[in-house]
């Protein structure tokens, strides 16, 4: 009889890693600012003023 | 006479300043959560800059400006002013292979600014090639080893898992 293996299908939740996302915006903001528009036409991305 | 350029802020929340050789630089921060050890969520606000509407650097041809690098620093010291507590990262990402001289202009922006400003400089490999990032916040904040100790843990996760 084989052995049923049993396995822990309890996910812990993946914890946002900041560099990660500012990984994946920095390349939309170089492929737009490429194309000659402005980092604030990047969808998805908030530009802030903290001056 | 002003030792750092005008400082613009721009509809779009970005800031810009001329230089005296008509280049123009667009600054602009993007803010994320960080997570600390115990829970607290601090944001970090991401620093970066296109001169001329791109991110060509062409081996430093250009001549150097010291009124730039105190521009920088009137940024941070306006910053921190504003809010004691924030918390900034510069980043140089290897897009165009001049990521470590960036990074080494940077730091030594960096030593201009205010005594209680730290900046605590990283590199880590990512796909085999280096990433160099600055933490850049007040030595007084009373978190700070939690916000490091966080910083370098998310740093160190991008480059293992990646």
């Amino acid at each position: 009889m084989a052995t049923q293996k049993t396995t822990d299908t309890t996910e812990k939740p993946v914890a946002f890693n900041p560099f990660e996302q500012m990984m994946e915006d920095k390349k939309k903001i170089v492929k737009t600012v490429k194309s000659g528009k402005k980092v604030s036409s990047v969808k998805g991305i908030k530009i802030v003023a903290p001056l | 006479m002003s030792l750092h350029y005008n400082i613009v802020l721009n509809p779009d929340f970005s800031y810009s300043f001329i230089t005296d050789n008509g280049d123009i630089y667009d600054v602009y921060f993007i803010e994320y959560p960080l997570i600390d050890a115990d829970d607290n969520k601090h944001i970090i606000y991401y620093f970066s800059f296109v001169r001329n509407g791109n991110f060509e650097c062409k081996n430093f041809q250009k001549k150097y400006d010291p009124k730039i690098k105190l521009t920088f620093v009137e940024i941070a010291v306006r910053l921190f002013d504003k809010m004691e507590h924030a918390c900034v990262t510069y980043d140089c990402f290897n897009e165009d292979g001049f990521a470590r001289h960036r990074s080494i202009v940077f730091k030594n922006w960096c030593k201009e600014l205010p005594a209680q400003v730290e900046c605590h400089h990283t590199s880590v490999v990512h796909r085999g090639i280096e990433w160099y990032s600055t933490l850049i916040l007040s030595g007084e904040n009373p978190l700070k080893r939690l916000i490091l100790d966080a910083y370098t843990k998310n740093l160190r996760d991008i480059a293992n898992n990646w």
